[in-house]
């Protein structure tokens, strides 16, 4: 099973397992009772492995391919101009935060909870947004969303500013795992063709661009709110889903489920991620019946 | 001259942003759709592409969506289950081949000319991010925060502080470089951010914030109401701004404090 992975699947994998261990901790932090500190510690052990394994399963994997690449050979010019353009595109957007410097703040309150979180060292001690504490509480579908907690251990490893650390961090790092995604649906779109894989990351690229001028598209996410869960679920987890979708690999899109269900606020757990894969392999079963039966005729 | 050229760039910027991914998403559907050639693993990626795109726009299936969704996300949320961005791409490459084969025979400059031509409607249609006009103030409106607030720390150093200020200020009195907390939060005017607790907040502060926010037509409080309210607060920084500089003489004689320009605004520290 694991030969069919690519270095994209094991990065995204990776980043799963992250927010895995991101939310398992939240939850022990949040009922625990116990403090951001421990958190971050426990973190950070769970949070190495996963890399550690990310990263032992993805030189494999490039292994393999680097063997495939070797056999096809490098590339034509207009290969590398495709990857020369993709490369200044993402770099671009990898800088844009710091370049543009404005962000869409509403109805986010990330920082201010990382901030709250980090003050207290205890998770949801005070409501984020006045440093008082509750007078009522909060609700707990959103009390057990693990994001900000992953950002808040982070932060306290690392030692990071919450404010540089989720608006000029968090978004670069969005931008790569981005790109990850698309990289791995590019496999599922054109699976032998490199140069078509190139064309459409660099159209993607740009269409992120195109895409930043309205809240709720996929370019105004990754540009001007980058840090929020619906922006790594719209471009991450989703083309990752339907990258499996597109190789068939449906159960393992419970991943993508599971990691959305950790982030944002779904329907009782039923995202955007399990609603995609359950449509996707229902228009694949009337496509197949229809070709069969056409065929039959 | 120079206005008229802003004028242009904006006017073009303005021009080319609503709705034109969504326009070019129908229209390359319609272009896969009737392409004769259609590779077999694609197909089921276009039906996916065509029945969810349909499903976003057919009111009843979109209520369905968004019930689905939950009522915490707005319309434009049902859309993240189109791959608008995949599909877009997808249908450039295969456009961009198309006609790549329609030039075949011709020069290799005439082939790249017409592919970089393509590319450039593309980046010229972008505008690099920077169509997002509404949000282009929030870099300043933080710069002048951060010097209030930078000011408070040197004029109380050491001292946790209540602030009472604008929203435009207040937004930012808990981002993490300032030692206060706010006397309301910004779920008192981002309604959306009200999903994340059920405290609420009491009708007075809400008539605190028309006041100084400006609402003139909805909040009915006077300079004096203000001040009064504020006495028995445990507020110790006010900021108000100079397009209410004619309230600073009440507030300095309701509190008994002085208030110092700062910039376009006026504090006071009790």
């Amino acid at each position: 099973m694991f030969e069919r992975y690519k270095v994209t699947d094991w990065v995204l994998n990776g980043l799963i397992f992250c927010i895995g261990a991101a939310e398992a901790v939240h939850l022990v932090c949040l009922f625990g009772g116990r403090t951001v500190g421990f958190g971050s510690s426990l973190f950070m052990v769970l949070a190495a492995f996963c890399v550690l394994l990310t990263v032992v399963a993805s030189l494999f994997a490039g292994k393999r391919r680097t063997e495939a690449k070797r056999r096809a050979g490098f590339g034509d010019r207009t290969e590398k101009l495709l990857l020369a353009a993709f490369l200044c595109l993402v770099l671009l957007q990898l800088l844009f935060p710091l370049l543009q410097g404005s962000r869409c703040l509403d109805g986010d309150m990330t920082v201010e909870t990382v901030v709250s979180f980090l003050q207290t060292d205890g998770i949801y001690r005070v409501n984020p947004m006045t440093g008082a504490a509750y007078s009522v509480g909060l609700p707990m579908r959103i009390k057990v969303l693990g994001l900000p907690s992953l950002y808040t251990f982070l932060c306290r490893t690392f030692g990071c500013a919450p404010d540089v650390f989720v608006w000029y961090i968090v978004p670069a790092a969005v931008c790569l795992f981005t790109y990850c995604g698309f990289a791995g649906l590019a496999h599922g779109l054109f699976p032998e063709d490199r140069k078509r894989r190139l064309l459409f990351l660099v159209l993607v690229s740009l269409l992120i661009f195109c895409g930043s001028y309205r809240f709720g598209m996929d370019g105004f996410g990754l540009l001007f709110c980058g840090w929020r869960a619906v922006t790594i679920r719209n471009l991450i987890l989703l083309p990752y889903t339907l990258s499996l979708c597109l190789r068939k690999r449906y159960p393992e899109t419970v991943l993508c489920v599971l990691a959305e269900a950790c982030i944002t606020w779904t329907f009782y757990g039923l995202g955007m991620c399990a609603a995609m894969t359950v449509l996707f392999f229902a228009v694949d079963c009337a496509r197949s019946h229809f070709e069969r039966r056409r065929r039959e005729c | 001259m120079l206005k008229l050229l802003q004028t242009a760039w904006t006017g073009w910027r303005d021009f080319t942003t609503a709705g034109k991914l969504p326009a070019l998403l129908l229209a390359l559907l319609l272009f896969v759709w009737f392409r004769s050639r259609k590779e077999r693993e694609t197909k089921t990626f276009l039906l996916y592409t065509t029945v969810t795109t349909a499903l976003c726009i057919l009111p009843f299936t979109a209520a369905f969506l968004m019930l689905y969704q939950t009522r915490f996300y707005d319309y434009e949320w049902i859309w993240s289950l189109v791959p608008m961005t995949a599909m877009i791409g997808f249908g450039g490459v295969l456009l961009i081949e198309d006609c790549s084969r329609m030039l075949r025979g011709k020069r290799a400059w005439v082939r790249g000319a017409f592919l970089a031509a393509l590319c450039g409607i593309l980046v010229i249609c972008s505008g690099f991010g920077l169509g997002s006009s509404g949000f282009s103030d929030e870099a300043a409106q933080r710069a002048q925060a951060h010097d209030i607030y930078t000011y408070l720390e040197e004029a109380i150093p050491g001292r946790h502080y209540r602030i009472w200020a604008p929203k435009e200020i207040l937004a930012y009195s808990r981002v993490g470089w300032a030692d206060c907390d706010p006397l309301y939060g910004r779920n008192l005017w981002d309604r959306h951010l009200n999903a994340y607790t059920y405290d609420t907040y009491p009708e007075e502060l809400e008539q605190l914030e028309l006041w100084i926010d400006g609402d003139l037509e909805r909040g009915d409080w006077t300079d004096e109401r203000c001040a009064e309210y504020l006495a028995g607060t445990d507020v110790t920084c006010i900021v108000l701004p100079v397009r209410l500089e004619g309230a600073v003489g009440t507030f300095e004689e309701v509190l008994g404090i002085t208030a110092s320009p700062q910039g376009e605004y006026y504090i006071m520290i009790r």
